[in-house]
């Protein structure tokens, strides 16, 4: 199987004044091509950093990230956010959107900074949103769309890109549970039909239903990592 | 550049986000730059104008002269008539030069038979003075000379009215005559002419050859004045000039008539000093707004960054904004600035404050003009600096990186 993601080693740490805090503290992992890994642990736990990390938001203190082989210390900024552009694709708990672009222009804004044509632009955005259930919403305003809609399109943002991994953090935190529900089952679906890689950072028991790999971080560190059969998993609603 | 061609769309909608603020900076750009170029059309329009008052009185766009007569204005600083095929007369005959005359013109004395006054006498050929000095259109009362040897006088009113006399009256006029000795002749007014008070006081008129028979000197010029066709550039006209006469002293106005030219350079002086004041206001107004949108925006260029936008097109993102921003506000303010010098078009009259105008060297009616290159100029300019003050807040705005721009709530 071909690796997606790789760090090997990883440590972060930050200051907090002069105090320092161990965020990740040698995290060592390995995702495969098409894998739906969730990433849980307590508040505070270093899901949001290592994510950062792993799509080079953030550097690490230590260690080392390849996406889809390529070492990302060895990019500079700009390469750095070229990386994300083609590799990818970024779903956070809330102001996913470009608030001045409708639903589908903020689709559409990934591909056309992708360079890909108008006509090529407008019928994949269509052909996403459609797939996230927002047929009809396409010219809405984020602030015309509920947060499940607005997670949705995020969504359908990241998937535009073709990227080699979808990071989502805490997508489903600001929504209430059936929406919740909803979009993972969305997401797993979509990661079966594309084979694109999630990791899914929460701490919501419903939500880790869903995923194949189960990782769960405390301090900083890797504590579990389990792989669950299909039948484990909770059915696609 | 693609990227930020890419990025306008955005930009305009971010433009249009906080409506208010937007609405206010477009009407601190427009009115700054509608102040800017309305100021410099008026400015140049007064510097035109006196320009025109003072060059029109007797001066012309330039002079020629014998050496030493700009020192010593006497007679015997004067220069024969130069043959008419000559090359001089070829010149300013010619395309460079649209109208000329020659003159004498000595210092002397007016006599009537109350009172004796300082004058400067100045002869002239009537008909060839028309288009080139004011007085064939100044002449209020009685006629306008008939020839150049009669013995008919012109005096400004109040002259005539310090002398005690008027038209029909007889005056003597005295002057030093080409052999140094006293010369004096009678003369009968014909008319009586208006100018500014000082040119009514101190210049008289009377046919060019009646000054020569008067002063002794057959043939003798103490200048010729011309205009040239176009007044921008003389310099074309004053080089053949020279060429053709190397012995004769040949300026331009702007030597002739320092203080003219001191009025053209103040206002364009005016205009820079507008220019920077109202800039620095603008600018200040720009920065300003920028910095605050930007700062209420920093979750969103961490957003940017975070979907693949370069640190670089974040800022480029920034700047298109004030781009269209100030662009829109310059365009504003450059129709504002056509339509209301486009409305004086017709001139400002200045007769409630003649006499303020007078002492301002300028004419009664101004006529403000759109000049197209300058408004142009002053436009790009102004925009230009608005960039370069933008350049600040842009940098800002990518200067965050996307971790620290997420984690602000
Ligand atoms: N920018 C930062 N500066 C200082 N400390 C930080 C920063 N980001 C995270 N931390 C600290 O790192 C630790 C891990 O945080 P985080 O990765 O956000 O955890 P989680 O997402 O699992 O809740 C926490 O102790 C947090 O306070
Ligand atoms: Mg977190």
């Amino acid at each position: 199987m071909e690796v997606i993601v790789e760090c090997r080693n990883l440590k972060k740490r930050y200051f907090q004044g002069s105090v320092p805090v161990d965020a990740l503290r040698g995290v060592d992992l390995q995702v495969e091509k098409g894998d739906f890994v969730s990433l849980s642990g307590p508040s505070g736990s270093g899901k949001s950093t290592l994510l950062n990390v792993l799509g080079g938001l953030d550097n690490p203190s230590e260690g080392s990230v390849k996406i889809a082989g390529q070492d990302l210390s060895q990019l500079s900024k700009g390469d750095l956010a070229d990386l994300r552009l083609q590799r990818i694709g970024f779903v956070f708990q809330a102001y996913n959107l470009i608030p001045v672009l409708s639903a589908e222009e903020n689709v559409e804004f990934i591909l056309q900074l992708q360079g890909v044509g108008a006509a090529e632009r407008r019928q994949r955005a269509r052909m996403l949103l459609a797939q996230v259930g927002l047929t009809g919403m396409e010219s809405r305003r984020p602030a015309q769309l509920s947060g499940g809609q607005q997670q949705r399109v995020a969504v359908a943002r990241a998937l535009a890109a073709k990227p080699s991994v979808v990071l989502a953090d805490e997508p489903t935190a600001n929504l209430d549970s059936a929406t919740a529900e909803s979009l993972l089952s969305l997401m797993a679906e979509l990661n079966q039909e594309s084979g694109i890689t999630f990791i899914v950072a929460t701490h919501d028991p419903r939500v880790i239903a869903h995923t194949r790999r189960r990782i769960v971080l405390t301090d900083g560190q890797i504590d579990q990592d389990v792989r669950v059969s299909e039948d484990e998993m909770a059915p696609a609603v | 550049m693609n990227r930020f061609l890419l990025l306008l769309p955005l930009a305009w909608r971010n433009v249009w986000r906080n409506r208010r603020r937007t609405l206010i900076t477009l009407a601190v750009v427009a009115v700054g730059v509608w102040s800017i170029l309305a100021f410099s059309s008026l400015l140049e329009a007064w510097a035109r104008s006196s320009r025109d008052a003072s060059l029109n009185l007797l001066t012309g766009d330039g002079q020629i002269h014998a050496q030493g007569y700009r020192d010593d204005p006497a007679i015997q600083h004067s220069f024969a008539t130069p043959p008419a095929d000559g090359a001089l007369v070829k010149v300013l005959n010619g395309s460079h030069v649209s109208r000329w005359s020659g003159r004498v013109r000595t210092p002397g004395i007016v006599q009537s038979e109350f009172k004796t006054l300082p004058i400067t006498l100045v002869g002239i050929d009537p008909e060839r003075e028309r288009g080139l000095s004011f007085i064939a259109t100044s002449v209020t009362q009685g006629a306008y000379l008939s020839g150049t040897s009669g013995n008919g006088i012109l005096l400004g009113q109040h002259l005539a009215h310090r002398l005690g006399t008027g038209i029909g009256k007889r005056v003597v006029l005295m002057g030093l005559g080409m052999d140094d000795a006293l010369a004096q002749g009678g003369f009968r007014v014909v008319g009586l002419f208006q100018a500014p008070r000082d040119m009514e006081d101190s210049v008289v008129f009377i046919g060019r050859a009646a000054a020569q028979r008067l002063l002794k000197a057959p043939g003798r010029l103490s200048e010729i004045a011309f205009k040239a066709p176009t007044q921008s550039d003389l310099t074309p006209a004053i080089q053949a000039l020279r060429k053709a006469a190397p012995s004769l002293d040949i300026q331009p106005w702007q030597i002739l008539q320092p203080l003219t030219k001191a009025v053209s350079n103040l206002s364009d002086g005016f205009v820079m000093v507008w220019l920077w004041i109202m800039f620095v206001l603008m600018a200040l107004g720009i920065v300003n707004t920028q910095l605050m949108s930007v700062f209420e925006r920093v979750r969103e260029f961490g957003l940017l960054q975070a979907l693949g936008l370069r640190p670089g097109d974040v800022m480029r993102e920034v700047l298109a904004e004030s781009c269209l921003l100030v662009g829109l506000g310059v365009v504003l303010g450059v129709l504002a600035a056509v339509m209301t010098v486009g409305a004086l078009h017709d001139g400002i009259n200045l007769g409630f404050l003649a006499k303020g105008a007078e002492w301002l060297g300028a004419q009664h009616v101004l006529y403000p003009r759109i000049d197209g290159t300058e408004y142009l100029l002053l436009s790009v300019v102004i925009w230009g600096l608005s960039m370069l003050a933008s350049l600040w807040p842009s940098w800002r705005a990518g200067r965050y990186s996307p971790q620290e721009a997420m984690s602000r709530t």
